[in-house]
């Protein structure tokens, strides 16, 4: 009996718990205002609306893992979109402006990453707050106010093609998830990644090549960006230099949302698939009843407080339980 | 009017873990140093803790002047006038000496301005009463350990503190700069002053105090007034057990020689350090806080670099950029602060044993948990590290088997040269000596290893050879046999000509 009990407590002590639960309640309240959200074809179509985040939420999971914050990853969407589109204007072959795109992401994170790894004072928050001003300056000289269209339609079936039934944008995020669930809980890099978040020093005087390891994420997370873009782009069915801003603090929400911590070492793939949809199904069902953007901010911003307050508040129930405990103890 | 200034009843606090002090007592009589000492861990810091108001005690009443006080932050101390130096002084580096005097009470004059005039002014007169010569507009990161001292003295003086905590004051001066530090506080003394002085060192409570009081693995062990005491008593009190089997050192045939380091050099750190170290050997490095002996080490793997020098592991000269190349190279260095430098805290105690050795447990399907929860079994036990089980969290365990988690480590790599900083530092008694024990162990093994320490009979029961640094250089090498404690301290401050030449 004990025992069962015992498994009780340790499945609501899970997080993932907590979001489930969440989740549900979005899902009551969003069946409750619309009668169209449960409709097959609405829900796979609302995929491109919120996926093209999902996509790159991986790439922030596993710098807030390393304890890092990246802010300049709307930016590089941008500028990669942008300097892809330019290229497509300059008649380059379609496949060598994607592999442009997604070089430019690349390159984007890894500066990102020599900076943070070269000037160890620097904090990533103050870091990615220059280079993501600085990346969409780039892409505002390139392009000015132009809208370019030709790349972008090119790139149109990402947004509306299907495989297996399923929209190109989820199936991919499947792929992404399998990947990364694989990367982050069972490689010796996963682990690695955990342990830098934990204690960075520990991790250094225990052998672990923790300025490479920021380097790579980084990179990775630029990378993941790029790749989102191409996704943007299709949607948008265009770039220009205005795309994509504040993306960054709906991919940030995600992953926060789902479990990540900018203090590190937290966070699991689960968690932040939950995170993806939570705040995608919001933004869907708002979508359905016609609650304005701005609500819709509210309504994630307010969510995100909650849900980082709670396990503050549970440390704070436990306490209390433990101070009376003591004071029973004393008498 | 009570006749104690300070008195701690029945005085116990809790960490996760551990119990830091168990029912202890203390009392301060007005007008008198009093020296505090024990072995590391043996709680004198939480003690000071407790009555400076960083921790609350769990049980047990505190009185001053003989009325109970509940401290809940260091300005209740303070406002009770209690003032504690600490071994590692707490100032503002980048301030003046004026300023930290007066930080928290700054004078100000009839605009509510700040009035460094009057500042500067008392600033001089607080350090000439003293009798030092310091220029209170000189900035504190340019004062010596020593002088920092005695501008932490004034703070507390012009504070009005009558209780003043000296925290191993004297663990990093020389010979002439401790006779200074006497002088000022038997001075506080003569002003009426109670002073509360912990130290490591028996010349300093034989110099200076009153009474002496030795706490013990948590416990409060007994009170002496100085004529009362003996040697004897002391070592018996902090130690209370036989030393003899303490250190279980084995006799090992030594081998080849396994690390050789040859005139290291890093400007600011060490100058020209050259030591070898064969298999089966353990050297025992030693010094004065300060002295370089850990950044020696860590440059030699790879943790920081150095500027001239060769090391040779082998026979083979290698020159690490990281530690894991170090390691590769089957050398491995455990570091002094475990739980900045060795442990993930909140990780699982297997979780922290595999860390460094984590391609052992590669497989195309991932880590290996199994295998590594087998590694981690066998560690535990190999070591006898003291747990529920293998899943609980380092944090949860205390300081011993903390260090064994690190030391595991260690040895689920394949290393055969070990470095061993401060393996004993705030590791209670029983671990203590398992800890020697696994070193003698391994030693026997074909081993070579370093054994960083600054507990003198440590250095002395364990070691083959003891070399000692001072200053960021190495003065002398001595043998195990013509080692003593005597000796190790002189030339650990330099003063070895005038000390022998003193005792004959």
């Amino acid at each position: 009996m004990k025992q069962t009990n015992d498994k009780i407590k340790d499945l609501f002590s899970h997080w993932e718990t907590f979001l489930i639960l969440i989740f549900l309640l979005v899902n009551v309240i969003n069946i409750s205002l619309s009668p169209y959200y449960l409709n097959y074809n609405n829900v796979m179509n609302s995929m491109i609306n919120f996926m093209d985040k999902g996509l790159m939420v991986y790439g922030t999971m596993m710098v807030l893992i390393l304890g890092e914050i990246d802010i300049s990853i709307a930016s590089i969407i941008t500028l990669s979109g942008c300097i892809a589109g330019w290229a497509c204007e300059q008649r380059m072959p379609f496949m060598v402006c994607i592999l442009l795109a997604l070089a430019v992401g690349t390159l984007c994170g890894a500066f990102n990453g020599f900076l943070l790894v070269k000037f160890k004072e620097l904090n990533s928050t103050i870091v990615t707050l220059g280079t993501q001003i600085l990346f969409r300056g780039l892409a505002y000289m390139l392009l000015e106010d132009e809208s370019l269209k030709s790349y972008a339609k090119q790139l149109s079936g990402l947004a509306w093609d299907k495989v297996l039934g399923l929209p190109v944008i989820l199936f991919t995020f499947i792929l992404l998830t399998l990947f990364f669930a694989y990367v982050i809980h069972r490689t010796c890099f996963g682990r690695r990644l955990y342990a830098i978040g934990t204690n960075k020093t520990a991790s250094y005087f225990s052998g672990i090549y923790t300025d490479r390891i920021k380097l790579a994420v980084f990179s990775v997370n630029g990378l993941c960006a790029a790749f989102a873009g191409l996704f943007l782009a299709a949607k948008l069915a265009s770039v220009r230099a205005s795309i994509a801003q504040g993306f960054e603090m709906e991919v940030i929400a995600m992953a926060i949302l789902g479990g990540a911590s900018p203090s590190g070492g937290k966070g699991r793939v689960g968690g932040v698939i939950l995170g993806v949809f939570i705040i995608g199904l919001i933004r869907y069902g708002t979508g359905l009843v016609n609650i304005s953007s701005e609500t819709l901010k509210i309504i994630i911003g307010c969510l995100l407080i909650v849900v980082c307050a709670v396990p503050n508040l549970r440390q704070v129930l436990a306490d209390a339980k433990e101070a009376r405990r003591g004071r029973a103890g004393l008498l | 009017m009570s006749e104690y200034v300070l008195e701690l009843r029945d005085i116990t606090k809790r960490f996760p873990g551990v119990v830091a002090l168990n029912h202890v007592q203390f009392r301060l009589k007005k007008g008198e140093i009093h020296a505090l000492m024990g072995e590391n861990g043996a709680g004198k810091s939480t003690l000071i803790k407790v009555i400076t108001g960083v921790h609350k005690p769990d049980e047990g009443q505190m009185l001053v002047n003989g009325e109970e006080v509940f401290f809940q932050n260091t300005n209740d101390s303070a406002a009770k006038s209690i003032a504690a130096i600490y071994q590692h002084s707490t100032t503002y580096v980048h301030l003046s000496v004026t300023e930290n005097i007066f930080i928290g009470h700054e004078l100000k004059n009839r605009f509510g301005l700040l009035d460094w005039q009057e500042m500067h002014r008392r600033a001089k007169e607080l350090l000439v009463s003293l009798g030092s010569g310091i220029d209170p507009h000189t900035l504190m990161g340019n004062l010596s350990v020593a002088e920092q001292q005695v501008v932490e003295i004034s703070k507390a003086v012009s504070a009005n503190a009558e209780i003043v905590i000296m925290d191993e004051p004297t663990a990093a001066l020389s010979k002439r700069e401790c006779e200074e530090l006497y002088r000022i506080t038997e001075q506080l003394r003569s002003e009426g002053k109670s002073i509360l002085f912990i130290s490591h060192r028996l010349e300093d409570m034989y110099r200076l105090a009153n009474s002496v009081t030795v706490f013990r693995d948590a416990s409060y062990i007994g009170t002496w007034s100085i004529e009362e005491v003996t040697n004897e008593i002391l070592v018996q009190a902090m130690v209370g057990r036989e030393i003899k089997d303490l250190y279980p050192k084995a006799k090992v045939t030594l081998g080849e020689t396994a690390l050789e380091v040859k005139g290291l050099s890093r400007t600011g750190y060490f100058r020209n350090v050259s030591f070898s170290v064969r298999k089966g050997e353990i050297l025992g490095l030693t010094g004065l806080v300060g002295a370089g002996r850990s950044e020696v080490c860590q440059a030699v793997c790879g943790l920081t670099p150095y500027d001239s020098g060769e090391v040779l592991l082998h026979g083979q000269s290698v020159r690490f950029t990281h530690p894991a190349q170090a390691m590769k190279k089957k050398l491995g260095y455990l570091p002094e602060d475990r739980q900045l430098q060795g442990l993930l805290l909140p990780w699982e105690i297997y979780q922290n044993e595999t860390l460094s050795s984590l391609e052992k447990y590669k497989s195309p399907a991932g880590i290996n948990k199994k295998k590594e929860c087998e590694d981690g079994e066998q560690l535990s036990a190999r070591l006898s590290v003291k747990d529920k089980n293998i899943f609980e969290k380092v944090s949860a365990l205390s300081g011993g088997n903390q260090q064994k988690v690190v030391l595991a480590k260690l040895l689920n790599m394949d290393l055969d040269v070990l470095i061993l900083d401060e393996p004993t530092k705030g590791v209670d008694v029983g671990a203590k000596s398992q800890i020697y024990a696994i070193m003698s162990e391994l030693a026997v093994s074909g081993y070579a290893i370093v054994l960083i320490s600054s507990e003198m009979p440590e250095i002395l029961a364990m070691s083959d050879r003891i070399a000692v640094m001072h200053e960021g250089t190495l003065v002398k090498i001595l043998d195990r046999q013509e080692a003593t404690q005597e000796k190790m301290l002189a030339y650990a401050m330099n003063s070895a000509d005038d000390m022998l030449k003193g005792g004959d």
